[in-house]
This record gives structure tokens, C-alpha cells and sequence, in this order.
């Protein structure tokens, strides 16, 4: 079908894609070229992936569809909700005997039930009285069921008048949208460097092609890879001809080419562009086009998401255009949307026709005069600007890099601080009713957003010139540390930055939820470090020298997203000792993460040799979170089902200790750490001396825990001490005295404190690994417990074993209950 | 021939990746104010023994060090008195030429004055000084190579390193190049210039080492190794010791 170079082209386009996505075309660390092998392994997720994110867009579109007409159709008079509508048609024949007060009774039991959904379509509170004239008026007649659409009595084309209007605005609006985001995502994601010719270009150029294949290969390439175009357009349309009226099978085939024809029209333009900017555009377009492409992708996207999610009212501005602009703009797209077939055919058609092959045939005549002449760093002169000194420093040239790279300064700054901005300016009635709870977790989100982006930034901007560092007598490590301590700044900076700007505006601030304010200041900045070093992780560095560009495992940086989530869920509850514990552990985390990252540093410019298999201070961390992580979630989803309970403490107790347990058996099998079994050394208690010191720091630690809680007179395990009278006996038992020292020990001294001494003093792993220990308790008991930290972890590094702790550990805890039964 | 003042001792150093073995028990050792070629084919092994040097990548066994420092335990310690000139140098995107000069002046503690001057002195040799101001991405190779030696040498090293300096540059900019890098060793500095230019090599360099396969296959002053093969040029000796001579029956 076509010639060999537009096939080649075609194979190309499509690897490239693969490799842009992570998770597709992984290189194999070996060699720098990526190898067809691995890949065609991936492309079995790549599938499943790709399925799952279908099946939710077509889900996703169907409700929109179906909320946005129900929502057009409620606006009648005389309509009220499915349940209501049924129970009238059911009651209206005895109320015409009735008073109005004995209807307005029953009137009033049955709005109750649909006044939920009228909230969730955004509609007004349906009053009684309303109700009740229109019932007077027109009898059963004046009712009509507002979820017709979804009951299948209307469909789309049927729509006239207000409501056909209305939703052709919506609808336009959306479509609009969607085709912005479908021409400007891919120009600003796939790092096509506009600025400067991209050697992939030049490359093609020295190819025996001819100038017309290497257009046709780029323009059908273009049309066919186009995720975004097959994940939601494609779902739209296809939900818009099954809301019409027509079959699903039709409706999917139908709209298959339909998208087909609008992706041939916007790769017109996308080629035009793309040609035109890198022959003739002026040069402050080719300078910023990837930052405005970035700035109009993003925002067109979040416009579509607002437009599709909001409820009426609090995105007035999705009124406001759907009133205004779409009005002029949107209604015609929007009519063509909910219009007989025949109209989308010849819509689509002329769109393509006009702008995909007009778009291509001008692209043509520009490139015969010279694809290939932007360059867009180039300043207006060569050396027009005065080279002078004004005294570099690390500061300054990150901050250059950011101002200069604007797409990044725009992902970074500017499209948070429009998205915040705009709701401060377009939405006051939101802003002021914000709560402190809302502006902490959308400052820690903003700058979580702002340092997951920067994060491989860290490395990305080095890949051209590494070398240099190398060059630079100072240790690569801490120049890394320093510059990710710069581009954390900036994302703190970021959160500061709105937390002030959401409190000024909404003139809120509360004093007693200071330290919310702060942890998510603190979050970012503690975080932060986590983040970049879990994204920097093994980072693949294709070739120094050559400039290829750094890649970062996408796996990574949705952990990093998890990561940020579960604190952002913890700020948002408002929980103060979790908060506090999590900053502990984030930051030991990312102390310990950063350390490892040393050793990868070394390995950075050797690409073709793998990192050796290594393990640190924060693979005993991660075990600690998988414990707290798994124990959360049984409780969270424990207490969805069933409620509290005590055996539900136990259970997620005893659940996170195992899972725990398992990761920390995996760690040590894959990363093949030369550790001594968890049961080795248990002969340890054997010697006198262990036994003599067990008991000395179990005098010592119970002493110190009983007197604390007669000080302050409550129970040291928090709200499970306070209930301790009620609990069963059997399973306090089992809890505090037999699985907590028998897990706790295991996970906080035998992997841990072992790996915290492993790399660092022993006094730093005794502390450490107390401090954790103490911070993830009730804050209450933070000074016995961090005693008792401190007593297993000295026996745990004296006997090399975890059985003296565990005894320790069984007997405080069993002294501590003790004293609450009988104290 | 053992220097007393020796900057650069390699001692059976081997570097293999995974089966393969780069370079193969290699040792040789460079005085101050020597230049020494490292000659040899392609992958003979040069760059990656210049790596090694330079510590960015760690020997499989044997020794290097530099100043009796090692090259990759102490590198930051190393990196204080040495220069390094990079086959093809690339640099980010989004700075110029000066701004460039200015980061790594900084790093190394030199004051304005100090970057200045030696732009004023080096740079004006070399005519890069009127394009400082342009972003170093829009550099033609030769300039790219131009500015990664005004940084090689800004803090004035007792070592340079260099791996084919002269590959882009014009024969203008070749001849005052080479003229600066002969006022450096005047002053001492070291300097170890790989490179597959023979009569370059013939004219500055004080002795040569010839690499194939990764070992050592010659090493002394160019007369030396004329003698030994017992021809007339160090092309000759080249195409002697490596065993390349013979592609002329092709």
C-alpha cells in the first residue's frame, strides 16, 4: 500500500512512541539501543493497560452524557427525579381527594429521596409548594420524569428548544476542547525541541527519501498515533450515537471513523505547524512554542476535565462560557454532535479534507524551502549580547535553567498558580468557604505536583552536560544533593507560595491549625527529598556525551504520586501524631534514600554496566512503611465493612506484621543481603551477661512506663489503654504481649536497627531506629516507648538477636496492661 | 623511564565489560612537562582508559592515580589540579558559552577577574571571545571543543587530558591551539593527548604510548619507537605495531 520509506517511517514513529512511554519500551540496561525483544514482552501490560483505560473512558463519557442531559432536561418545568416521579404516579389518584396539607405531607416524604440526585445534577431544591401547584394545575400530566435520557424515552436527536440548545453548548464546548488538547498534548509532551534541530530530523534528511514520503510517512504516523484521539474521542462519540438512538455495534464502527477523520484533520495542522515553525516561524514563537503547546495542552485538558466532573455552580465559568463563547462557538459543533448522520460524515469529511490536506500541502511547499533552518536559541545576532561576568553560582544557574527552559518554568509555576489564581479570582464564593483542612492539602499538592516534576529535571538538564560534573573538583553526590536542594526550594516555595495566597484571599486563618499549615510546608520539603531520590532511583543514562535524553521509570514516579497521596489523606483527616510520625519517617527516608544514591552516582556514566545489587538504611524503612501501610488499610477497609472492633485491631495488627514480614524475606532474597537469618543468634540469650541485661532494662523500662502513667494518669497504649478495662482479656493479651514483640521486634530491631547499624554509628542506629519506633506509637507514651526503643535496640546489637528484646518488649507491655486492670 | 616528578602513574590497570576486556594490564606513567600521545585504533581502548582517569569509571584491577592520588576514591581531590578535554563536549541547552565558564569558575573558587582574564588571554587566542555570548547549544563543533578547553584550563592545571583536541577545529584555530598547549607545558603542566592524527603526534608529542586491543603494544619517545620498528615515520610504527598495515590488499 505504501512505498518502503513511508513503511520504515511508519516503524519508526511507532518505536519512538513505545520508548516515549516508560513502561513500553523499556531499554535493557545492557545496551544503550533499546532491544526489540523486551519490548514486544512489555507490549502485553502496554495492551492491558490501554484496555482498562477504554472500558473507564467509555464509562466515564456515558455518564457525562447522560448527566449533562438529564441536567438540560431537569430545567423543564414540572420535572423531578426518577423516585419521585414513580411514587406521584403511584399516590396522585388518592390526592385528588386530599387537602393541600395532607399532600404536601406526602409530597415532602418524597422529595427527601431525590433531593441527593438533584444535588449531584446541580439542580435548585425542588419546594414542596412548587410541587404541589403543579399538581393543582395539571395533574399527573404536569410531572415528567427528569432521567428520561437514561430510561431510554428520549434520545438525543429528540432534543428541542432550551434544552437541545443548552447541550449542543455543553457538548460544542467539550468537543472544542477535546480537539485543542488532541493537536497541543502531543506537540508539548513528545520533547520535540522546536528550539533547535532535532538530530532525529537530520537524520531522516541524509535518507534516500523523497521529500513527499517523508511528509506522508510523518502525516499518517501523526494520524495514527494519537492515544488521546482513541482513548476519549473515540468513547464520546461513540456514547453521543448510543445516546442518538443507534446500535452500539453501528455506533462504534461509526465513530471509529469519525475519529479517524478528525485525527487526519488535526495532524494537518499539527504537520503545518510543526513545518512552518521550524522553517519560517519568527523566532520568539519557535522559542516559547513547546511552553504555549505545554500551556494550552494543560489547560484545555483541565478545562475538560472541570467541564465534565463540576457540578453546576462551582465552576461558574463553565456557565459562564456555556452562556457566552460556546454560545457563538460551541453551539454549532455541539449541533452537529446531536444531528443525523449524515451531517457528521460531511462535517468530519470537509474538516479533514480542508485542514489535513491543506495542512499537508502547505507543509510541503515550506519544506521545500528548507525544513530544517529553525533555530531558535539562536540569539538575534551571534554574539550580539556582551558576554560579561557577573559572578555564576550554583543558584543562579538553576535559576537560569528554569527561567530559560519555559516549558518546565510553566508546568512547574505557571499552570498550578493558574489553576489556584483562578479559582481564587473566578470561584470567591469557594475560597471563602475553604476550610484550613482544603488550603493545607491543596498547598502540599501544589508543591508534591511541583517537586514530582522537577524531580527529573535533576538529571534531565545534566544528560547534555555531565561530563562537566565530572570535571568539577567537588563529589558528584553532594553537587546532586545541593542542586535537588535548590529545585525543593522551589516547590516549597510553590506551597508557601499558595498556602499565603488562599489564606490572604479567603481571609481565613485559624491559630489552633498553625501546625497544619506548617506540616504541609514541612511535607513538601520532606517529602521532596523522598520523591526526587525515588524518581532519580537507577536513573538510565543513555549516553552522557551524546545528549540523549535522561528516562525515568514510570513505576517510580507513581510510587512518589502514592507516597505524596498517602500524606496529602493524612494532613487532609487532620491526624496530628500520624502527620508528625510521617514527616519522621519521610525524612530518616529520604536521608536514607540519598545515601544510597551515592553509590548509583558513581555508576551514572557508566551506562552499560548495572548498578550492583545494593541495599541501605531505607530498606529497613520501607518494611516499617509496608507494616503501618498494610495495618491502615485493613482498618480502613475492616471499619467499611464490619466496624471496629477488637478483632479487627488484632487481625490488621497481625496482618501488617505479616505482610511486613514477607516484604522483608523478598528484599532480602532479590537484593541478596548478606544478613544473618532472623532466627540466627537466637543461642545469644544463652549467655549470662544478655540475660543479667534483659532484666536490668526491664526493671528500668517498666519503672519508667509505670510512672509515666500514673503521672498522667492514662493508659500508655493510647485510646486501646483507655479502653483496656473493656477489652477482652484474651485478645489484649494476644495483642499487646505476644504479636506486638514478636512483629515489632522482627521489623524494628532485626531489619531496621540491623540496617541502620550497617551504615550507620551505633549510636545513630540505636537512636534512629528508637526514634521511628516511638514516633509511630500514641504520642502519649512518646518518652517510655522511645526507652524501651532504645533498651531492644542496645540488647538487639549486644546479643545479635531478637529474642532479648521480644522478652523485654512482652514484659513492659505485660507490666503496662497489668497496671491498667489493677492500677 | 621512570620521572621523578611524576603526575599520571597507571599500574596493571584492567578494565573488562562483562566478558569483554577493554583494556588488558595496562601501565605507563607521564612526568610533568611531558606530552605524551596515546595512540592506538578505534577501540583500542584510549577512551576508556581517559575515563578511567578521569574517574568516572573504576578500574576492574591494577592501579591509577594522579598526583599518588586515586583517581576514583579522591577524584574531587584529583579534578583540583587536572583539565579534561573531552572528544565531543556538549553542554545544556538553555546556557551561553560565558554563562558556562562563569559555573565552573565558581565551583572551582576563581574570582571574576580570574575567568575574565583568562577568557581575555586563551579565548582571544583561540577567537572564541565574541561568541561567548551565544547559547554553547548553538555551537559548531569546533567552538564546542574551543570552550571545553578555556574550562579545562581555567584553573590553571598541572594535568591535561585530552582525547582527539584538534578533531573539528580549523587549521587556523589547530596552529594557536597548539601553540597554547605548548605554553602550558612550559609551565609544567602534564599533558596526555590522545589522538589518531600521526604527524600532530609526531611533531609535539615528547613520547607515545601505542594501544591495540587494549594492551600496550609500544611505548618511548617517537625516535625510540622509529628505531625499534626500524622504519621512518610514526605512521609506520603505527600501522608495525598494531598490525593495521595490511588493509592495503583490500
Amino acid at each position: 500500500m505504501f512505498s518502503a520509506g513511508v513503511r520504515a517511517i511508519l516503524r519508526l514513529e511507532w518505536e519512538r512512541f513505545r520508548h516515549s512511554l516508560g513502561w513500553l519500551g523499556r531499554s535493557d540496561r545492557r545496551f544503550r539501543a533499546p532491544t526489540l525483544e523486551k519490548n514486544r514482552r512489555r507490549s502485553g501490560l502496554f495492551v492491558v493497560l490501554g484496555l482498562m483505560f477504554l472500558v473507564q473512558s467509555f464509562l466515564m463519557t456515558q455518564m457525562m452524557i447522560e448527566t449533562y442531559a438529564e441536567r438540560v432536561l431537569a430545567h423543564e418545568e414540572g420535572v423531578v427525579g426518577n423516585l419521585t416521579f414513580e411514587r406521584v404516579v403511584e399516590s396522585a389518584p388518592k390526592w385528588e381527594g386530599q387537602s393541600d396539607e395532607e399532600v404536601r405531607k406526602g409530597i415532602k416524604s418524597y422529595l427527601g429521596f431525590s433531593e441527593y440526585e438533584r444535588e449531584r445534577m446541580g439542580l435548585d431544591k425542588l419546594e414542596v409548594d412548587g410541587v404541589l401547584a403543579q399538581f393543582r394545575e395539571n395533574g399527573i400530566a404536569g410531572f415528567r420524569n427528569y432521567e428520561r435520557l437514561a430510561n431510554g424515552e428520549i434520545t438525543l436527536r429528540e432534543l428541542e428548544g432550551g434544552p437541545r440548545e443548552r447541550f449542543a453548548r455543553l457538548m460544542g464546548m467539550i468537543f472544542i476542547g477535546l480537539l485543542l488538547a488532541l493537536l497541543f498534548m502531543p506537540m508539548a509532551i513528545r520533547q520535540k525541541n522546536l528550539a533547535a534541530t532535532s538530530d532525529h530530523q537530520e537524520w531522516l534528511f541524509t535518507l534516500p527519501l523523497r521529500g513527499g514520503e517523508l511528509l506522508v510517512g510523518s502525516f499518517i504516523a501523526s494520524v495514527l498515533i494519537r492515544p488521546l484521539a482513541y482513548l476519549f474521542l473515540w468513547p464520546l462519540l461513540t456514547n453521543l450515537l448510543i445516546a442518538s438512538g443507534d446500535g452500539v455495534l453501528f455506533s462504534g464502527c461509526f465513530a471509529l471513523g469519525v475519529t479517524l477523520l478528525v485525527s487526519v484533520a488535526v495532524s494537518g495542522v499539527e504537520v503545518f505547524l510543526d513545518t512552518w515553525m521550524r522553517a519560517r516561524a519568527p523566532r520568539w514563537i519557535l522559542r516559547n512554542a513547546q511552553m504555549v503547546f505545554s500551556l494550552f495542552g494543560l489547560l484545555s485538558f483541565y478545562a475538560i476535565l472541570a467541564a465534565c466532573f463540576a457540578r453546576e455552580g462551582s465552576f461558574p465559568w463553565v456557565d459562564w462560557l456555556a452562556v457566552r463563547v460556546p454560545g457563538e462557538l460551541g453551539r454549532p459543533w455541539g449541533e452537529v454532535l446531536i444531528s443525523p448522520l449524515g451531517v457528521w460524515v460531511s462535517a468530519a469529511l470537509v474538516g479533514a479534507v480542508i485542514l489535513g490536506f491543506g495542512g499537508c500541502f502547505l507543509a510541503g511547499k515550506f519544506m521545500r524551502s528548507g525544513w530544517l533552518s529553525g533555530n531558535g536559541l539562536q540569539t538575534e545576532e551571534r554574539g550580539v549580547k556582551e558576554a560579561s561576568l557577573r559572578g555564576g553560582s550554583l543558584l543562579r544557574f538553576e535559576a537560569l535553567l528554569l527561567l530559560r527552559d519555559r516549558t518546565l518554568a510553566v508546568q512547574v509555576i505557571l499552570v498550578p498558580l493558574l489553576i489556584v489564581g483562578y479559582q481564587v479570582l473566578a470561584n470567591p464564593a469557594m475560597v471563602q468557604s475553604v476550610t484550613a483542612a482544603g488550603v493545607c492539602a491543596l498547598a502540599f499538592a501544589g508543591g508534591a505536583y511541583a517537586s514530582l516534576v522537577t524531580a527529573p529535571q535533576l538529571l534531565r538538564s545534566e544528560a547534555k552536560g555531565g561530563w562537566m560534573i565530572y570535571n568539577l573538583p567537588v563529589p558528584v553526590a553532594a553537587y546532586f544533593k545541593r542542586r535537588e536542594g535548590l529545585w525543593r526550594m522551589v516547590a516549597t516555595s510553590l506551597a508557601a507560595g499558595v498556602l499565603v495566597l488562599m489564606v490572604g484571599f479567603s481571609g481565613i486563618f485559624q491559630f489552633a491549625e498553625l501546625w497544619r499549615y506548617l506540616a504541609a510546608i514541612l511535607g513538601v520539603w520532606v517529602l521532596g527529598r523522598v520523591m526526587s531520590g525515588v524518581v532519580m532511583g537507577r536513573p538510565k543514562l543513555p549516553d552522557a556525551a551524546s545528549g540523549e535524553a535522561v528516562t525515568v521509570s514510570s513505576g517510580r514516579m507513581y510510587a512518589a504520586m502514592l507516597m505524596a497521596g498517602v500524606f496529602g489523606a493524612i494532613l487532609w483527616q487532620g491526624w496530628v501524631w500520624p502527620t508528625v510520625s510521617a514527616l519522621v519517617i519521610f525524612w530518616f527516608l529520604g536521608e536514607a534514600i540519598w545515601q544510597r544514591r551515592e553509590v548509583s552516582f558513581s555508576y551514572l556514566m557508566e551506562p552499560v554496566e548495572e548498578e550492583p545489587e545494593s541495599w541501605g538504611v531505607d530498606d529497613g524503612l520501607w518494611a516499617v512503611m509496608v507494616f503501618f501501610v498494610v495495618q491502615s488499610l485493613m482498618v480502613f477497609f475492616g471499619v467499611l465493612g464490619w466496624a471496629m472492633s477488637q478483632g479487627l485491631v488484632l487481625l490488621s495488627f497481625v496482618g501488617g506484621g505479616v505482610a511486613a514480614w514477607l516484604f522483608t524475606r523478598l528484599l532480602v532474597r532479590r537484593k541478596k543481603i548478606a544478613l544473618p537469618d532472623f532466627s540466627d543468634g537466637v543461642l545469644g540469650i544463652a549467655k549470662r551477661r544478655v540475660v543479667m541485661e534483659t532484666a536490668l532494662w526491664t526493671v528500668l523500662c517498666v519503672l519508667v512506663g509505670v510512672g509515666w502513667t500514673c503521672f498522667l494518669e492514662t493508659g500508655v497504649f493510647g485510646e486501646i489503654g483507655r479502653g483496656a478495662l473493656e477489652w477482652n482479656p484474651l485478645l489484649l493479651i494476644l495483642l499487646t504481649v505476644v504479636a506486638a514483640p514478636i512483629f515489632e521486634e522482627l521489623l524494628f530491631r532485626g531489619f531496621m536497627c540491623r540496617t541502620m547499624g550497617a551504615f550507620w554509628s551505633r549510636r545513630g542506629a540505636i537512636f534512629g531506629s528508637a526514634l521511628v519506633f516511638a514516633v509511630v506509637h500514641p504520642a502519649i507514651a512518646f518518652v517510655p516507648v522511645f526507652l524501651l526503643g532504645v533498651g531492644t535496640a542496645v540488647l538487639y546489637l549486644r546479643s545479635q538477636s531478637v529474642v532479648p528484646g521480644m522478652v523485654l518488649h512482652a514484659l513492659y507491655n505485660l507490666g503496662i496492661v497489668g497496671l491498667t486492670w489493677y492500677g | 623511564m621512570t620521572f621523578d616528578s611524576s603526575v599520571l602513574c597507571l599500574e596493571n590497570v584492567s578494565r573488562s565489560f562483562g566478558n569483554f576486556c577493554a583494556v588488558d594490564r595496562l601501565s605507563f606513567e607521564l612526568g610533568a612537562g611531558e606530552i605524551m600521545g596515546l595512540l592506538g585504533p578505534n577501540g583500542a581502548g584510549k577512551t576508556t582508559t581517559v575515563r578511567m582517569l578521569m574517574g568516572m569509571m573504576r578500574q576492574s584491577s591494577g592501579e591509577l592515580s594522579l598526583f599518588g592520588m586515586d583517581c576514583f576514591s579522591e577524584r574531587s581531590e584529583v579534578q583540583k589540579r587536572v583539565g579534561y578535554l573531552p572528544d565531543e563536549p556538549n553542554f545544556q541547552n538553555h546556557l551561553r558559552g560565558i554563562e558556562l565558564l562563569e559555573f565552573v569558575g565558581k565551583v572551582r573558587g576563581l574570582s571574576p577577574e580570574v575567568i575574565e582574564g583568562h577568557v581575555e588571554k586563551v579565548g582571544g587566542k583561540l577567537g572564541l571571545v565574541e561568541d561567548l555570548g551565544e547559547f554553547a547549544a548553538n555551537y559548531s563543533k569546533g567552538m564546542r571543543k574551543k570552550l571545553a578547553f578555556l574550562m579545562a584550563t581555567l584553573h590553571e592545571p598541572d594535568l591535561l587530558i585530552m582525547d582527539e583536541p584538534t578533531n573539528g577545529l580549523d587549521p587556523v584555530a589547530t596552529r594557536s591551539f597548539l601553540e597554547v598547549v605548548r605554553t602550558y607545558v612550559e609551565k609544567g603542566t602534564g599533558v596526555l593527548y590522545s589522538t589518531h592524527l600521526l604527524d600532530q603526534a609526531e611533531r609535539i608529542c615528547d613520547r607515545c604510548v601505542v594501544m591495540n586491543r587494549g594492551k600496550l603494544v609500544g611505548e618511548g619517545t617517537v625516535d625510540f619507537l622509529k628505531k625499534e620498528a626500524g622504519v621512518e615515520s610514526l605512521e609506520e610504527v603505527f600501522f608495525a605495531l598494531t598490525g593495521e598495515g595490511e588493509v592495503g590488499d583490500v
